[in-house]
Order: structure tokens, then sequence, then C-alpha cells
């Protein structure tokens, strides 16, 4: 919870003391700021921008994407389980857009984000009873299978796109195309009763996860600009 | 510059696209890996025939039947209601899964040429493992310490004409008569008259001086419940035998409970059995209770009151019966639910890491007659180690015995036998094992770790497992396999030893060189009842 607080308050003061740094060289546009709204992949957001320099954007903006209990059947190894899935990578970002052409709303954009939530967790039965003779076990007899996959909750974010995060007009629009890049996961698999050899299963499945380190992003904006 | 933009995000869109195709199939070489723990509550009964073991080789030799309250609750391991027992191992499960109280039920076992006996069986709701065992009776060929006979006579309209005696050998130490008076016809269990032509009857005759024998008393020295002289049920009784006998009769195939008239039974008691209330050798005009066991339900009931007289051969008490069982003379005290004496082993310099594998048991003071079918204990010895005896006969004295072996089948050579004390005096006893521990050779102790495959996928055994021991003869439970582990206690290195597990009333063998204490075994065979059932 600390460090959730920190990484709140460095990016809070980043985004003030850049944006106030600026202000003080204001030459009548810089002080611009704008309220976006977003969604894609990385779930519904909600910024504040600031036009720092001709070629620069200061974004502070927060996403929300969180996915609580959905449930789908799976297969796992020819055995159909239901499985309950839940995602969170909930994130507050802080992102600097750098606009090389004067003429072309074309930009650069990189930063950090924090996510408050980094992880991916499915918890899964067996869909059907098994039976033993005269003994039938239910799903909840044969146990659950816990797969969770948790990413670093620092990353950073690289990203090309257009759009402006403070348009030049009142309204502008945009669309972000990049990836946050949080390390390979840890993963653990905890197994209940007769699954809880399920745990053997645990280095193979890190290892084939290891390559799922970047987040894509794909984002579609509206801003408004408030002054 | 349009298309500069374009070109640029294509190659970031590739990029992303790039990385993300990189990533592997989440699930690529996952497989469900389960143990085959299904049931909470397993019990394994292992039954010996002590003359010769290979007799009971195969799931064909005993019938295995369970009866009582909680019959129904019971399947074989792999949930069916098909029982047997394989090379005399008996595996059962109870199916709820749940237990809230404790599950009862007899398991009566029966084979040509060999006298049915039954074990009562009580599984509580912390109970997840019971392991008993009992001797069975070869009647052709039995234990040291039981005399047979079996005699036929006939009979006209269903009953005697005649009176008939039968009679185990009188050289042996002791012996039991039964005399049937003339008239006397026969009824089965539900009270109908058998209308045969043949009578046959089979009486065994234990001697309360020899374990071999003492081992096959039905249900064990300290009973879960027996009925009382007053009617009443008694949970605390401890049994001290002075010997028993078992009967039965059959008309044609059927087998007799009841008769017309009273048969007359005389049991001889050996002179030299010390009268656990006098404190003196047995004489004539001592009051033994009689008991007798009922092979439906597994309880001890009192029967009547002998005395004992002088007969021609010696001591022995003559009472009468209208039906049949087993029947056992039998002094009884209570037991002390607390205050039981502790026993600590004296062995300095040696560890829980590398201490002994060793059989001790109680018995009553200057007898081989073990206190309860479950004071014998294999186990670890070491410095410092205790044991602590619960549920122990009150206000009588014991001993600890030591053997060599490992099990209380072959129990190897006694090593000690230490002064008489009373368990139930919370007295310290402390046996001096570093003078007779070198007589011992070290063994190790050899961890081993099971997988076994279904498919792909993986399957860690829970099971109860049986080794081959040539020095003692037979397949001996070694241990259970807990989610595919399990430390073999006292083996030799570097030998190649042959091990079995028995599922579904069939037996897996497999054969494992013994290199170094921690193996792993990856080939196990897992039945393809379970894997059929389970995948």
């Amino acid at each position: 919870m600390n460090t959730l607080r920190y990484s709140l308050l460095f990016m809070v003061f980043t985004f003030v003391g850049i944006t106030s740094t600026y202000a003080q060289e204001d030459d009548g546009h810089l002080s611009k700021i704008a309220i976006g709204l977003s969604a894609g992949s990385q779930g519904g957001g909600l910024d504040v921008s600031k036009n720092v320099h001709p070629n620069f954007n200061i974004k502070l903006g927060f996403n929300y994407f969180k996915l609580d209990d959905f449930t789908q059947t799976l297969t796992f190894s020819g055995e159909s389980m239901n499985t309950n899935i839940n995602i969170d990578f909930t994130n507050v970002e802080l992102l600097v857009e750098y606009m090389p052409f004067k003429t072309s709303s074309f930009k650069i954009v990189g930063g950090l984000a924090y996510l408050v939530g980094n992880n991916v967790q499915a918890v899964g039965e067996y869909a059907d009873n098994v039976t033993f003779g005269e003994v039938t076990l239910a799903p909840a007899d044969i146990g659950t299978l816990e797969i969770k996959s948790e990413w670093a909750q620092v990353a950073p974010y690289f990203g090309i796109g257009v759009g402006r995060a403070v348009p030049k007009r009142r309204v502008g629009f945009g669309f972000d195309i990049g990836a946050y890049y949080a390390g390979s996961p840890k993963t653990t698999i905890t197994g209940t009763r007769l699954l809880e050899e399920m745990r053997t299963q645990q280095e193979t499945l890190e290892t084939n996860l290891s390559g799922y380190s970047w987040y894509p992003r794909l984002t579609l904006r509206l801003a408004v600009r408030i002054n | 510059m349009k298309n500069k933009y374009t070109y640029l995000f294509s190659a970031f869109a590739l990029m992303i696209l790039g990385v993300l195709t990189q990533c592997k199939d989440p699930l690529e070489g996952f497989a469900i890996a389960v143990n085959t723990s299904v049931f909470n509550h397993e019990a394994n009964i292992q039954l010996f025939d002590p003359q010769d073991q290979t007799r009971l080789e195969g799931n064909q030799v005993l019938n295995i039947e369970i009866l009582g309250k909680d019959a129904s609750k019971v399947v074989n391991n792999a949930g069916d209601k098909k029982f047997a027992a394989q090379d005399g191992v008996v595996s059962i499960a109870l199916k709820d899964q749940n237990l809230t109280e404790p599950a009862e039920f007899v398991v009566k076992v029966s084979g040509e040429d060999y006298l049915t006996t039954t074990i009562p069986v009580t599984i509580d709701p912390e109970d997840s493992l019971v392991d008993l065992s009992s001797f069975l009776v070869n009647m052709s060929n039995p234990p040291e310490g039981v005399q047979t006979v079996s005699e036929k006579t006939s009979l006209s309209q269903g009953k005697l004409t005649t009176s008939f005696t039968v009679e185990t050998p009188t050289t042996e130490p002791s012996c039991t008569n039964v005399t049937i008076p003339a008239e006397t016809s026969f009824m089965d269990a539900d009270g109908n008259t058998l209308t045969g032509g043949q009578l046959e009857v089979q009486v065994a005759n234990f001697d309360s001086r020899t374990s071999d024998a003492i081992e096959s008393f039905p249900g064990g020295f300290a009973p879960t419940e027996v009925v009382d002289e007053n009617g009443e049920t008694q949970d605390d009784i401890s049994f001290i035998t002075a010997g028993f006998a078992s009967i039965d009769m059959y008309v044609g195939n059927k087998e007799v409970k009841e008769f017309s008239a009273p048969v007359e039974i005389t049991m001889q008691v050996n002179s030299d059995y010390v009268n656990p209330i006098t404190g003196e050798g047995l004489k004539v005009g001592d009051k033994i209770p009689v008991w007798s066991y009922s092979n439906d339900d597994g309880t001890w009931e009192y029967h009547t009151e002998g005395t004992v007289s002088q007969g021609e051969n010696g001591l022995e008490v003559i009472y009468e019966t209208t039906h049949l069982s087993w029947y056992n003379l039998d002094f009884y005290g209570t037991r002390c639910r607390t205050g039981s004496s502790t026993v600590t082993v004296n062995l300095p310099g040696v560890t829980a890491d590398d201490g002994y594998r060793l059989y001790s048991d109680i018995v009553y003071a200057g007898t081989s007659q073990p206190i309860t079918s479950w004071s014998g204990k294999t186990t670890t010895w070491y410095d410092g180690k205790t044991f602590n005896y619960y549920n122990a006969p009150s206000n009588v004295n014991v001993q600890v015995v030591v053997y060599s072996g490992t099990s209380r089948y072959r129990k190897g050579e006694l090593l000690y036998t230490s002064e008489p004390f009373n368990l139930c005096s919370g007295a310290e006893v402390s046996i001096p094992a570093s003078q007779f521990i070198s007589q011992i050779p070290k063994l190790e102790n050899v961890t081993i770790d099971y997988t076994g495959y279904c498919g792909d996928n993986i399957v860690e055994p829970s099971t109860y497992l049986y080794m081959y021991d040539p020095n003692y003869g037979y397949w001996r439970y070694v241990g259970y396999v807990y989610k595919g582990s399990i430390t073999i206690y006292g083996v030799e290195l570097n030998r190649p030893y042959k091990f079995r597990v028995y599922y579904n009333n069939r037996a897996y063998e497999h054969e494992l060189t013994l290199t170094s204490t921690y193996m792993v075994d990856d080939s196990y065979e897992i039945p393809d009842t379970f894997c059929n059932r389970f995948f």
C-alpha cells in the first residue's frame, strides 16, 4: 500500500512540477489543459493533460480495467473445467507526448504506469462429477485449481499515436497504439484435494508465460480543452 | 508525409504483433496432475496364515463379507461393492467423505479349510487410515498353540441318534471337548430347523500361552464394546484370556447357529495360569467368566460363569450353550483412561535420524499375551524415545518386550523383557536399549517419490504399499504412499525389492533396486480402472 501511495504521489508531484515549471514560461499557449476520456485495451480511462511545450504534452491518467467472476468452461489437458476468471489491470500513468511535427498530431509517447491491479487469476474445478463405482465425487470433492499470474507493478510505456493530448480546438480525438512492459509474470498454481499435485505444473506454466511481458494498448480518446 | 506516418504506424503495430506472437501457448505441455486420495477414510486389513502365507496368494482363497450396522457405507478401494482378500489383504474405504460419527462394521472372513473369523472395524471421523490385521487358522495346518478337529456324523431326520463328542487332540497342552446329546436338532441363524443327513463339527482350541494362538483372538483383547453379565454395554473392558475356542457346525452346506438342546463344552485350562484376581495359579473352584462372540456382529457377550474343576487330564471348565460362536474363558478388568505410565528408551548417542527399527509390545506379566491388539508397535528407537499407552488395563502388571524384527508377524528374536510394572500407575520406566541394540544390523531409511501417468496426465499415488522381504517370507506392509511419497524404514541398500499395491481386488507389482536413501520412480503403474474413471 505504501508503494502505491508513493507512486501516486510521485506521479502527481511530477505532473504538477513539470506543468508548473513550464507554466512559468507560458507563451500564451502552454497553459492549456485538457481532460480526456478514453477506451481501449487498457479499459476505460480518465486523464488530465497539459501542454508544456510546443512539442510536448504531459498527461496524468487513470485506467480502469477489471473483470470479476467471468465464468468460462476451459479445457486443461483434455479435462473440462468451469473456470472463474478475475483480471485486474487498473493503473495510474504519467505519460509524455512528443509531437515532432508542428503541422501534424502524430506523436511519440513514453512514460510510466503504476499497475494498481497487476494480475490475472483463474479458479477452476471439474465441470462434471467423477464416479468411482458407488462413489460419486462432486467437483468440490475433487478440488479446485487456482492459477495466478502477477506482473511487476511499475511498467514503462512506449507508443505512438495521432491526436494531441491537449487539442488545438475545443474537442479532439486521438488514437494510441503501444505497449506496457511489465516483465515476465510470476505465476503460482495452487490445487486442493485431489488437484493438490497441480503445483508440479507451475514451472511449465511459468515458462510458457515468460514471454507475456508486454501488455499491448490500443486506445481511442476524446479530449476536451477546458481553457 | 502521410505515407511516412502510415509506415511508422504499421511498423509499430507489426512490432507489437511480433512481440505477441512470440508468446507460447500458455497451456503447452501443461498436464492435469492428481493424487489418488479419493477417499477420506480407508482401512486395510492384512490376514495372515502364520504357517504358510503363500496359501493366501490370489483373490479366490478367502470370502469376504461386510456386516454390521454401517456395512452399507463400505466399498472397496475402487469404490465398488465387490470385496476380496488379494494375497490376504482386504482394502476397503467408506463412501461417506465427511464422517460425523464413528462407522462400525464387521469384516467376516471365511474360506475352504479356514476357520471363519470376523474382524470388528471402527473408523472414527478423525481416522483417515486404519490398519488392522488378523491371524487365520487353517484347519489342516493350524498355527502353533491351536489344535483343530473336524468330524462328521450322520443325522436321522435332522437329529442325532446318539450323543456325539468331538475333542481336539489331547496330547496338546490344552483341549476343547464338545458333546452334543442324542435327539438334538439343529437350526440356522433364522431359527429354521436344518434337515440334512450329515453333521460336520469343527472345533479349534487356542492355548493362552502361545503368541500365535493369542494373535488369532477375534477382535483383540481390548474390544470396542462388550455386553456384560447385566446385559449392559461396556466400552472399557480389558480381557485376560485363559484360553478360547471356536466351534462351528454345518448340516449340509448350511451353518448351524442354534440347537434344540444344550450342548456341553469342556475347555481345559492350564494349572500354571496365574489367576489375575487371586494372583495365584488356577485351582479347583476358581471362577472364570465365559464369553461368547458373534461372528455376525463382532461383539463379545457374557455367557456364563465357569467354575474350574478337576478333570481326567487336568483342570477344566465345563459349561453349556444352545448357540454357536467363539467361546472365551476371560477374566476382565477395566482400563485406565489417564495416568498411564511412560516408557522411555535409554540409548545414548543414537538420534531419531539414525535410530533402529524395532518391534515392541506390552504383555501381561509372565505371559506372552499382548494387552491389546494395538499395543505392539514397530517404530524407530532412539535415545529419549517415549511410549505412552492409553486405555491400559488397570491394576495389573505388564512387561515391555522388545524383538529384533520389525513386524508383529515375524517378530524375530526376543531381545529384552522389562521388569513387571503397572501401566496405570504413572510410573516412569526406562529401557536400557544400549544393552541389546548391538545385536541389530544397521539398516537405512529410504524415501521414494512415485509418479505414474494416465496418458499425459500425471498421477501421484496414495496407497498402502507392501514389500516382499525374503527375511520375512511374505508381503509386508511397509507404509502408506501419501501423494506419491513414502519413507520405508529399515532396508538394505543396493539390493532389489519387490513391491505390491492392491487396487480393486487386484495386485500391481513393481521391482525397485534401492541404491540410495532417496529414490524417484516415475514409472509407477496406475490401474486402468482409475485412469478410465478419473480422466
